[in-house]
């Protein structure tokens, strides 16, 4: 049989991405960013242009990225530390230096290569420290902790996993060994993933869902969804923001999660349904809200 | 070809989860393939499910502070000056 839904999903033009936008950027030079017109590059790091139009390369840009209702935006990979900012014409993508290349870049002592790191790293170390820890405080001794156990040990870095893998290890163990927190239990759940109130009794839609696509298509809706999704990851409760800020926004595979975390992976699925069906709920709202 | 039992569009969305995950067993994947085959509501839902987690894979990171990342850099510096140290010795 045919997945005859696989073809429904609609990659959503969410941010900005692999575009043309009006702009002033700017590279710090140690990075080498590259920003390329559509035909020649326009500049070169550190040096700023404005009023350009501009054509950034990489298809991966979704890091950091904002829309105000004036259209402006702001967008940044942390990765490289372009900041962009202007009017959209259509969108943009920042190239990114990947993070074993930043790593190699640090270790000959480059400052911009480990803030960048740093930036892109160090909230996902706090989610994943507070979860084995009881305080902010000592979650922030943990990242910290890592960041220097990184330093050290980053010459015997083999590669043999991803640097993300690595890091995320090395913060879990940490933390683990801290253990100031009892270790914790997946609550047995029993709710529907969608409120009750949504079927009829005989368990159907009362009202069909809405296509999320349609409603995403323009700036202002992603800049709104972008903002929800961040307040209902924040919002959810720790083990489920652990999860799928680990699974979703990070993209890990649901073993490592399960492994980093210290839960069996059909614990890891259910928390991650719950985690993601939260987290529609509130996308959907805004799309519903976007109709009216 | 075998019967496949109707479920109930709560049911359909209670697989879902699983099936996104590619976990759902042989017998319940085929359950909710029939069931999504002819329920457009459900369609609808599951390519919500669908695009919330490509949107959750674009949020970026939360910013972190100035003063987090000063102290970070702090560390950085420290370990720089001292492996210059030339009358220190790496373990
Ligand atoms: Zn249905």
């Amino acid at each position: 049989m045919v997945p005859i839904f696989a073809s429904s999903l609609v990659i959503l033009p969410f941010h900005v991405c692999a575009a043309i936008i009006e702009c002033d950027v700017e590279a710090p030079a140690t990075l080498g960013a590259t920003v390329t017109s559509a035909s020649e590059p326009i500049a070169s790091s550190g040096e700023t242009i404005s009023d350009a139009t501009i054509f950034l390369e990489n298809p991966k840009v979704h890091h950091s990225c904002r829309f105000d209702a004036a259209r402006r935006c702001s967008l940044r990979s942390p990765a490289t530390d372009v900041r962009v900012t202007g009017n959209i014409c259509q969108s943009a993508t920042v190239s990114e230096v990947d993070d074993e290349e930043l790593l190699q870049r640090f270790l000959q002592g480059d400052r911009d290569s480990f803030r960048a790191l740093v930036q892109r790293y160090q909230p996902v170390l706090l989610q994943i420290a507070r979860y084995y820890v009881n305080s902010t405080a000592s979650a922030e001794d943990v990242a910290q902790d890592t960041w220097i156990a990184v330093l050290k040990g980053a010459e015997r870095f083999e590669g043999r996993a991803s640097f993300k893998t690595w890091l995320f290890r090395i913060v879990a163990n940490r933390a683990r060994s801290t253990g100031t927190r009892e270790k914790r239990q997946v609550p047995v759940d029993t709710t529907d993933p969608v409120a009750g109130d949504r079927f009829n009794t005989q368990g159907m839609w009362k009202e069909p869902p809405v296509v999320f696509a349609d409603l995403l298509a323009d700036t202002e809706s992603n800049y709104a969804v972008a903002a929800a999704i961040h307040a209902a990851i924040a919002d959810l409760p720790e083990i489920q923001r652990s999860v799928v800020t680990l699974r979703d926004v990070e993209g890990l595979s649901t073993s490592e999660v399960a492994s980093l975390l210290e839960l069996s992976e059909a614990n890891t699925r259910v928390v991650l349904h719950r985690a993601r069906a939260h987290i529609r709920e509130v996308v959907e709202r805004v799309a519903e809200g976007g109709r009216q | 070809m075998m019967l496949v039992k109707d479920i109930n569009c709560r049911h359909a969305v209670r697989l879902i989860g699983d099936y996104l995950e590619g976990k759902l067993s042989r017998r319940d994947r085929r359950r909710l393939e029939h069931h999504l085959a002819g329920c457009d509501a459900c369609g609808a839902y599951l390519e919500q499910m669908r695009a919330t987690i490509a949107l959750a894979g674009q949020v970026g990171p939360e910013d972190l502070s100035d003063d987090a990342l000063d102290a970070l850099l702090d560390v950085f510096d420290n370990f720089q000056r001292d492996r210059g140290d030339p009358g220190e010795d790496m373990p």
